[in-house]
């Protein structure tokens, strides 16, 4: 027994020893694509590196860019800055969508915030409002010559703050749908120009608004054995096509689409208010999941692998999707299936007849508490500059800068030729969300937070009173607001 | 454990009284615990005190801007009480058709809404306790029955996936549990329950608390082990005098086995008690940290942590935190009480 | 009758009664293994099609004119089912063609090819398990976690020793009181104490080391105090009063004469703190959030499945990687576990 103890603590001092002394190879190089991007050894055995370089860290997770098939392309636009010069090394930290507000929030109560956020549209910005710094020091500085873009876009990245970024990208949104499903159920495929009608398959002409996508959805949701929503016998527990999805878009943009944005929520005195169109539009989707004759996919089926774990569109299975330009970043699963997407124009609210679009516009920001402005500024004209080309190819993002527009939709083109126009997305810049469904909201977090439970509530249970819920909602917004 | 239950003060001893070698075995017993001793101070009694204090101020960042430090007296404690994500009370209720085709198809299905964190958290206890110590010690029974072949071999096997990273399991079970596709969905349909029927888990509100309990059901090999020692423990000639005087299995359970393992129970369950209170990171990781579905998995700490970490409000978590404490100080004293009553001690001879 | 032979049957069957739903038991138990390697063989292709086997298999398409049809098994009128490939889907009537001689054309079949069945054929996909291990870091993440567990292994076994021999074999005023304070510990909420922790450590410059985390384990922790001490109470102290009696130092006879009797305590000490370490995941993410090349492995893992969620086959990959580890360690140290909650079991 006594040996065996010796043993046992001998082994635990060498082990020490060993982890002390010497810590993994310093050599050891990192798999291409590995998430973290280890260059550094644990700081207790860490020696210090011949060269000191001022560490830049820039945080992904907030908008898109967390996609596997972006990561390589964001270590890539890396590995050339850092192979550019020889002072700063920028390190990439990639977050889960859903995890990046809690870690970024943690980074900057610890006081050790990124110095890079982004790509990050008005909703993130908002959400850590007061945390940006205004770069106008840094511009004037270096003589960072803004006019190379439009002066309206620079205008755009103007708060309160000051001026927090630079202009980067546009994310202007339209329908896309799946021609080959609409030639299966014997269906014309929607417009792509704002304005025009669409043509049912008995030749009436219908306006192109919400409650059209409703009448050809259900024609598009199809069961298990071949019926579509509106026949007799339609099994709605064994849907394997659904006709319509609003992809990646929370509660409060599914509002958007109807024409509300954040201001509307709450007047002078900060008491709740639910506009109209929010209630519209929550009346639409609700009655797509659960109506008599559904179209919409809920939370299970949605969650569920074979529809793509909550990315429906991209497995194929949902007829129509409104989305945004940065959907084009991922379709590689969906491209590599075999189908094939096209582009409609967005529909309209069918109660003011008009088309509220969302583009959203996304661009980088810097931490105000940044230890090293400079060198982050640096990183920063590199993103918004020499990036561009890999940058906005997988972020599906429009340059900013008119000069770069061009090459963006010649390599979308190339990735998606099957595509006949982008027209009818680059159109969607006039449809522009003013107010802003992503703008700012007393508590905003927490005002975010109870919304999206309302739209996860609808999601995942058709037996709720919807009016008595968005009631509720507003009761909560109200001492929410208030806090 | 039960040393707590039983604790009796001994009569106090003055220093002054001590003899020189009872002087220097307090020195040196000192000496030996005072890692423990700096420890606590330093990582338990000052946090603690400081998290007291932290809850009648007012450290926040609101707008990305630090208010500064005011002593708020009790402001925090009284928007707690008024706090509908604290206190929120479920309802529930049922269904039993569904209307498909204008065509009404018998369809039971029971749905909650949305509860406050503390009901979250007291709705997920009503079944995880239960199970946390029944599945343990119907397991533990088991593995002591004479009749079962290869004991050691089950008692391993059923202990292994305790020993199996958290963050693993729930993904796994993440995977059985899907509504559309798990394994366990699938068998309830093979066993006939039509797909109208069969809970969606995670998805639901009503459901999820389930889920959470089946997503732990992997970590409950430590309680059967502990629940089987005990049961070894009990001494063999109990059952035989049971035997003689013709009590059936059952009988002899709850006469003999029951009151002799009572204390290992006991422990047990003011283990998952604590446990219970301090549970969030199941739901951090399964749906980081959003509280999905609609909020229902908001656990107390979540909302907490949510407090601390996202919505930046100090003083309000420290505030969540003294309740919690609180409460749980509540609930143990309660059960050590009642302890008493239930607790069967075969040697009080401490 | 034979009496002997009766009570054999009855035996044997008692035995089967118990062991054979128990057999059951155990399978539905562990099943959720055989879940996670089947789901991480299958290929994205499989995950998304709706009915596709439980098993990791493939469907055959055709290859014609550059384009890809897939096969499935079609009943002709005359009542015999062919394999063909469908070339232009419809909802009432869909056309199909015949991969064996596609010249023969168009073959229109009458109903909905939605309820028609594929011809599945098991192939696993293995590279699912080289693309997780590209994608991820592992070497890094077991080194990382490695490294936590056996430092704070350390800290554990040497503060918690000391601590549980000042309980179990010195006598002062207090002791009692303190045992009790230090075992009222395992019931204090985390939340209590973590906002401070945070604060301080933050303040000194220890967010974003691991120091945050390993110091503490040199403090000593109720539960393996708990377990050492429980222990140590076992040993008959006739041996190290005989020690004091030849004048040797209390540290002395920790060292020469308790110590060697503890070997089993100590290695089940030591098992249960790697796999709780193995297992912390908390502490790790809020201290090292900015620091990924200090990441244990529950942190990388949660984080990779959340950006994988819709890869399932990736995810339960990663998930099998990071419990071998563990389950080996088990298969190892087997008794020690069993010796350790016996130890805590019997306490009275």
């Amino acid at each position: 027994m006594k040996k065996q103890l010796f043993v046992l603590i001998a082994l635990l001092v060498a082990a020490a020893m060993l982890l002390g002394a010497c810590g993994p190879k310093p050599t050891e190089p990192p798999a291409a694509t590995e998430l973290p991007a280890a260059t550094e050894l644990p700081a207790a055995t860490e020696p210090p590196p011949p060269t000191e370089k001022v560490q830049i860290r820039w945080f992904v997770g907030l908008g898109t860019g967390t996609d596997p098939e972006q990561i390589v392309v964001q270590e890539e636009v890396v590995a050339d800055f850092n192979a550019s010069q020889d002072r700063i090394e920028l390190v990439l930290e990639v977050v889960p969508y859903d995890a990046a507000q809690d870690t970024l929030s943690t980074q900057i109560a610890a006081g050790a915030g990124p110095d890079i956020v982004g790509p990050v549209g008005w909703g993130g910005t908002n959400f850590f409002y007061g945390q940006w710094l205004d770069l106008s020091d840094l511009i004037a500085e270096t003589g960072y010559d803004t006019t190379q873009f439009e002066k309206s876009l620079v205008d755009m990245q103007i708060t309160v703050e000051g001026q927090v970024g630079l202009p980067f990208a546009v994310f202007p949104a339209a329908m896309f749908y799946v021609p080959a499903l609409f030639d299966e159920a014997g269906l014309n495929y929607p417009p792509d120009k704002y304005g025009e009608k669409y043509v049912m398959p008995d030749g009436t002409q219908k306006p192109w608004d919400w409650n059209t996508v409703a009448e050809i959805g259900r024609l598009l949701t199809v069961d298990a054995n071949g019926k579509n929503a509106t026949e007799a016998g339609f099994d709605r527990n064994f849907i394997v096509q659904v006709g319509y999805i609003p992809q990646w878009q929370a509660a409060m943009h599914m509002v958007g689409f109807w024409g509300a944005g954040a201001a509307d929520f709450f007047d002078a005195q900060n008491n709740a208010i639910i506009p109209d169109e929010a209630v519209q539009a929550w009346e639409f989707y609700f009655d797509g999941i659960w109506g008599a004759q559904p179209f919409i996919a809920n939370g299970a089926l949605s969650d569920s692998p074979e529809f793509g774990g909550g990315n429906v569109f991209n497995s194929g299975k949902a007829a129509m999707g409104n989305t945004h330009l940065w959907y084009t970043c991922c379709l590689g699963d969906f491209k590599d299936a075999g189908y094939e997407f096209q582009l409609a124009v967005l529909p309209a609210n069918p109660f003011d007849g008009k088309v509220h679009g969302r583009v959203d516009a996304d661009t980088f920001r810097m931490w105000k508490g940044t230890p090293h402005p400079k060198e982050a500024f640096e990183v920063m004209v590199y993103l918004v500059g020499p990036a561009v080309a890999k940058l906005a190819t997988i972020y599906g993002a429009l340059p900013a800068r008119a000069s770069d527009q061009a090459a963006f939709l010649a390599s979308k083109s190339a990735e998606y030729p099957f595509v006949t126009s982008w027209d009818p997305i680059i159109a969607g810049l006039a449809y522009a969300d003013v107010p802003s469904s992503e703008g700012w909201m007393p508590n905003l977090n927490e005002a975010w937070n109870r919304i999206e439970n309302l739209g996860d509530l609808m999601l995942n249970d058709g037996t709720i009173d919807l009016t008595a819920e968005i009631e509720k909602l507003r009761q909560d917004l109200d001492v929410i607001f208030k806090k | 454990m039960e040393h707590l239950a039983n604790f009796r003060f001994r009569k106090g001893v003055s220093l002054q009284k001590m003899t020189p070698g009872a002087r220097r075995e307090m020195r040196q017993g000192l000496l030996f615990i005072s890692p423990w001793i700096i420890g606590f101070l330093a990582f338990t009694v000052i946090p603690m005190i400081a998290t007291l204090i932290f809850s009648f101020l007012n450290i926040k960042i609101t707008d990305g801007v630090t208010n500064p430090v005011a002593w708020v007296g009790l402001d925090n404690y009284r928007t707690l009480f008024k706090d509908n994500q604290v206190w929120d009370l479920p309802e529930l209720r049922a269904t039993w058709t569904q209307e498909i085709e204008g065509e009404k198809v018998f369809n039971p299905q029971v749905k909650m809404s949305p509860p406050g964190s503390l009901w979250v958290t007291i709705i997920f206890g009503l079944y995880a306790l239960p199970v946390g110590i029944i599945v343990p010690l119907v397991l533990a029974l088991l593995m002591n029955n004479k009749n079962l072949i290869g004991r050691n071999i089950f008692r391993s096997l059923f202990y292994m996936p305790y020993i199996i990273p958290f963050v693993a399991a729930v993904f796994l079970w993440g995977g059985m549990l899907n509504p559309e596709t798990g394994w366990i969905n699938r068998a309830l349909m093979l066993l006939g329950v039509p797909k109208a029927s069969v809970p969606q888990w995670a998805n639901d509100v009503f459901w999820v608390y389930p889920t959470y309990v089946i997503m732990g059901i992997w970590g409950i090999g430590n309680a059967m082990l502990i629940m089987l020692a005990g049961l070894q423990n009990v001494p063999t000639e109990l059952y035989d005098a049971a035997k003689v005087d013709g009590a059936s299995y059952w009988q002899s359970f709850w006469k003999v086995t029951f009151p002799m393992i009572s204390p290992v129970i006991f422990y047990n369950l003011i283990l998952s008690i604590v446990g219970l209170f301090q549970y969030f990171l199941v739901p951090l990781v399964v749906n980081q940290g959003t509280g999905r579905p609609a909020g229902a998995t908001n656990f107390y700490n979540l909302y907490l942590y949510k407090t601390f970490f996202l919505y930046q409000n100090m003083s309000y978590g420290s505030t969540l935190a003294c309740v919690l404490f609180l409460v749980i100080l509540f609930v143990t004293v309660i059960l050590f009480a009642t302890a008493k009553k239930w607790v069967y001690y075969a040697g009080e001879s401490r | 009758m034979n009496w002997h032979f009766l009570t054999k049957v009855r035996k044997g069957t008692n035995i089967a009664l118990i062991t054979g739903p128990t057999i059951v038991l155990l399978a539905i138990f562990l099943s959720p293994f055989l879940f996670m390697v089947f789901t991480s063989l299958k290929d994205l292709g499989q995950i998304t099609k709706l009915g596709s086997p439980i098993w990791p298999a493939k469907a055959p398409v055709f290859e014609y004119n550059g384009k890809e049809y897939d096969i499935y098994y079609v009943p002709i009128p005359d009542g015999s089912t062919r394999q063909l490939a469908l070339f232009k889907p419809g909802r009432q009537e869909s056309v199909f063609i015949d991969p064996e001689n596609p010249e023969t054309g168009e073959i229109v079949w009458q109903g909905s090819w939605r309820t028609l069945k594929r011809p599945w054929v098991f192939s696993p996909t293995w590279s699912n398990y080289s693309e997780v291990w590209k994608t991820i870091n592992f070497p890094r993440l077991l080194w990382n976690t490695t490294f936590y567990a056996i430092m704070t292994n350390i800290g554990v076994l040497i503060s918690c020793t000391l601590v549980a021999y000042g309980f179990s074999r010195f006598r002062f005023p207090g002791r009692d009181i303190l045992f009790i304070a230090l075992i009222s510990t395992m019931f204090l909420p985390g939340a209590v104490t973590i906002i401070p922790t945070f604060t301080f450590f933050q303040k000194i410059g220890w967010v974003g080391t691991w120091l945050p985390l390993i110091v503490p384990a040199f403090f000593a922790n109720a539960y393996d105090t708990f377990l050492l001490r429980q222990y140590f109470m076992t040993l008959p102290r006739e041996l190290d009063e005989a020690a004091m009696m030849d004048g040797a130092s209390p540290l002395r006879i920790l060292w020469s004469v308790i110590l060697p009797q503890s070997y089993p305590v100590l290695m089940a000490v030591t098992v249960f703190h790697i796999v709780w370490a193995w297992n912390d995941y908390f502490g790790p993410l809020i201290y090292l959030s900015t620091k990924r090349d200090l990441w244990p492995i529950s942190v990388a893992i949660a984080t990779f499945t959340g950006i994988y969620g819709s890869r399932p086959q990736l995810i339960q990959a990663s998930a099998l990687l990071a419990l071998i580890l563990p389950l080996i360690l088990f298969l190892l140290a087997q008794r020690f576990f069993v010796q350790g909650i016996v130890i805590t079991g019997v306490e009275k």
